[in-house]
This record gives structure tokens, sequence and C-alpha cells, in this order.
């Protein structure tokens, strides 16, 4: 079993380059191992995908119908692959009002106000969660700007980065002594989760509200202090030093995918292509050829799909050309084809 | 002698809960959360404060409910399914859904063999 995630930007070539990773497949071998082993491979947020990679990518994911593996294709938007034999299709929709109360309940709401609950949140489980808080901490909990400091400051963090990170990862990058009060309070006010790992991640509704609340600049320090740590360089200080032991656990081509999309969005493109030609050489090693030419090839801005699928991407100003990058371009005796330069 | 100055009125405190390092404690904190502060009226002000007695576990995400249709459907569809396509719209659910697939998938499918017909029950 894996799961895997699309970000923004991503290629179908990328995407089955991580899921060959989590499956431990061969390079390219990502068919077969479906066709022939009875794995189940869960790829989320495909919404990030324009059309054609998704298309692309399930050509890969359902070998046929006699297939041992199975896949599940996830997105915001029904992914545009057509519907065939072997294939099936679940909407997930609002909850109805028994299952919205039943959830009411389980926070440990009023069974009395779980009517008016389900009508005002609309059936959405975070839409619950969030009138939960509003009723438990006053007014509105999901607001940003009724969040303390530090607080606040995670909860940037977290959206930024867009990926679950624990309690010393945000104290770096929030700068603040200790991130486990903050993090306490955005758990209180439901939003953020922390999974078995002990990873906080941030409601998915409530990043927009996060980014929509900081200014341009406030988010390019957090996402330069994060792409700086997740690429290992950062100051020898030892909250750095304790974040940096922290993130090495994480898969070392997710960790650089991560830090060349963050300096992108940052406009420090110097600095993406520097990673990208500093980590090259260990990313084909490790098979993530596809991944590779997706951050060579992609967007900087990392919006191939409609503007409605960057809701996490920070970016300010997506741009929609599929050319090569103008921090790539400068360099045209380079290509992904031929990579590494020689 | 100085004039005391008068001290004004002090907001009712909101007991934090403290140090969700880990999942259990995170557990703990969430569910020593504080009641409701007074604050401005709300959409869901008149909606009662919820008890005291919540279950939630702090930090860790409340327990899977109201999805029992859509995940006992998932499974069937994959049993007899290639590739499914899951889609619905932001927040409302649909990672959480397949994590506890996973969950449940992770010991069901160790080893070699194609997923059950008949997942067991939950």
């Amino acid at each position: 079993m894996a799961r895997v995630g699309c970000t923004a930007g991503d290629t179908a070539g990328a995407v089955i380059a991580r899921a060959e990773r989590a499956l431990s497949a061969l390079p390219g071998g990502l068919r077969r191992e479906l066709a022939e082993r009875a794995q189940l491979l869960i790829i989320d947020d495909a919404h990030h995908l324009d059309d054609g990679e998704q298309a692309r990518l399930w050509e890969e994911l359902v070998p046929g119908p006699t297939a041992l593996g199975r896949a599940i294709l996830a997105g915001r938007e029904r992914p545009a692959v057509g519907r065939g034999a072997g294939v099936a299709e679940l909407g997930v929709g609002a909850l109805d009002p028994a299952a919205a109360a039943a959830l009411w309940r389980a926070l440990g709401g009023d069974p009395a106000a779980a009517e008016t609950v389900h009508a005002r949140s609309g059936g959405s489980p975070w839409g619950v969660r969030r009138a939960f808080a509003s009723a438990r901490m006053g007014g509105d909990a999901w607001d940003p700007s009724t969040l303390p400091a530090d607080a606040a400051a995670v909860a940037l963090a977290l959206a930024v980065t867009g990926a679950p990170h624990g309690a010393v990862v945000l104290a770096a990058l929030a700068q603040i002594d200790d991130a486990s009060p903050a993090l306490a309070e955005l758990s209180a006010r439901h939003l953020v989760d922390v999974d078995d790992d002990g990873r906080a991640c941030l409601a998915a509704p409530a990043v927009s509200l996060v980014l929509a609340a900081t200014g341009p600049v406030d988010r390019a320090a957090v996402g330069r202090r994060a792409a700086a740590l997740l690429a290992g360089d950062a100051a020898a200080d030892p909250r750095w030093a304790l974040a940096r032991a922290e993130l090495a656990a994480l898969d070392p081509i997710d960790r650089l995918r991560a830090a060349v999309r963050l300096s992108l969005a940052c406009g420090d493109e110097d600095r993406a292509r520097a990673l990208v030609i500093a980590t090259a050489p260990r990313m084909l090693r490790r098979g993530a050829r596809g991944e590779l030419e997706a951050l060579v090839a992609g967007s900087p801005t990392a919006c191939t799909r409609r503007s409605s699928a960057c809701a996490s991407s920070w970016r300010a100003t997506p741009a929609a050309s599929p050319r090569p990058p103008s921090w790539w371009r400068r360099r045209p005796s380079w290509s992904s084809r031929g990579w590494p330069p020689r | 002698m100085a004039r005391a100055k008068p001290t004004p009125p002090k907001p009712r405190p909101r007991a934090r809960p403290t140090l969700p390092a880990s999942p259990a404690s995170a557990r703990r904190a969430r569910a020593a959360a504080s009641p409701p502060a007074p604050g401005p009226s709300t959409d869901l002000a008149e909606a009662p404060p919820p008890s005291s007695s919540s279950s939630v576990r702090a930090g860790a995400a409340p327990a899977f409910v109201g999805r029992a249709r859509e995940l006992a459907e998932l499974r069937e569809q994959l049993a007899v399914a290639a590739g499914v396509l899951v889609h619905g719209p932001i927040g409302v659910g649909k990672s959480r859904l397949l994590g506890e697939l996973a969950r449940g998938s992770r010991c069901r499918w160790r080893g070699s063999g194609a997923p059950p017909a008949t997942p067991p029950a939950r």
C-alpha cells in the first residue's frame, strides 16, 4: 500500500516516479508492479495535474482489468480520464444531516444544535468542526486575525510549506522558542490535526484563509526559511539543527522538491537552479527522473491547472506558460533529456 | 500617596492546553480545552456550547464518523475495479476517507494475493 500526493506543478512523470519509489518498484516499473502484485496505490490531490497529465497518469495506474493491483485517483474535480471497463467512480459529497449530527456529537457538541450546525456548515466536515470550534472558543475561531502571534506564525508556516511538520520544525520556521503552545491553540480551534507521527497538518480550507491574511513579504520570509531548512543548509543555530534532524527522516527527494518549489515561489530562481544542479545526480540514482524533469521543465509558478487548483500555492502571480522557466532558459545548453549536463 | 489605578475588568481567562508535542499529549490537551470565552456574537452564537465531556482527542483528528457508506462503497469498488476515481470539493473529507481506507488496507493486504472480494466489516 502506498499513498502519494500531487503538488502544484507536478507532471504525470513526476507522480509516477514518486509512486514507484513509494512502492519500491523499479524505475519505469509501475505498470508492471500494479499488474502483477496486489498493491493498493492511492494518488491524492490529482487536481494539481492538468487534464493531459491526469490521462497519462491513469494509463499507468490501470494496466488492465486483470491487474492484481488497485489504484485510486482522487481530486477536487472528477479526474479527466475516460470511463471504461474496470473503472469505478465515487463522488464524495456533503454529509447528510444524520452524518453531520453524528460528527457534531462525536466532537462533543450539544445534540440539540446539530440541525442548525448542519444547515450552516453545508454538511462539510470541516464546516462542522469550524462551527464546533467557534461555539467553544467564541467568535470565529478560524479567523486568522484572532490568533495569538505564535499560533499565527505556526499556521503561516504550515500554510506556506503545505506539508505536515513537527513542533521542532515549526518552531524554527516560525522563529519561536516552542511551537507546542501554538499548536495546542490551533488544535483547540480545530485548525490543525496531528498525524500518527506527531506532525501537525493545517486544515485544507484554512490554508487560503491564513495565506490571504498574510502579506507577501512575510510569506516569502517563511518560504525562504523553509527552503533553507529543507535543503539542509540553514545556519548553524541549535534550534535549526534540531529541525534539520527532524527533517532528515523525510524522503530526500521530497525534501529537495519542496525546497526547489519554495525557492521558486519566493523568486529565488538562482537558488532553485543551484539546488537542482547539486542534487540531480542523487535524484537520478534514486529513480526520480520524472520528478527531476518536472522540476526542470515545469513552470516556476507551479500552477498548471485552473486557478482554483492553486489554493495551496501561494505564489502571487501564477503563469500558465508551458515554456521552461526563465531560470532554466538561461542555460540553453542544458536539457532534461541530456541530464546531467556535460 | 499614589492613587491606585482603576483596574480594568479582566477578561475571562482561557486556559490553554499545553504541549501537544506528541499525539497522545495533544489529545489530552484538546480534551482539556476550556469552555468558550465570551466573545462577539457569531452565526453560531445561539448554538449551545459543547458539553464539557468532549470526546475529541486533542491534536488528533476526531473519530471517523459519517462516512461509513462511502468507505464501504469504496471497498466494494476496489474488489471489482482496477481503478477508482474519487472526487469531491475541498474540505469534504476525501483525504480522510482515503486515510481510513489505507489504514485498513495496510493489514488486510499484507503479503500477496488479490484484495478480498468481501472486506471484513469495520
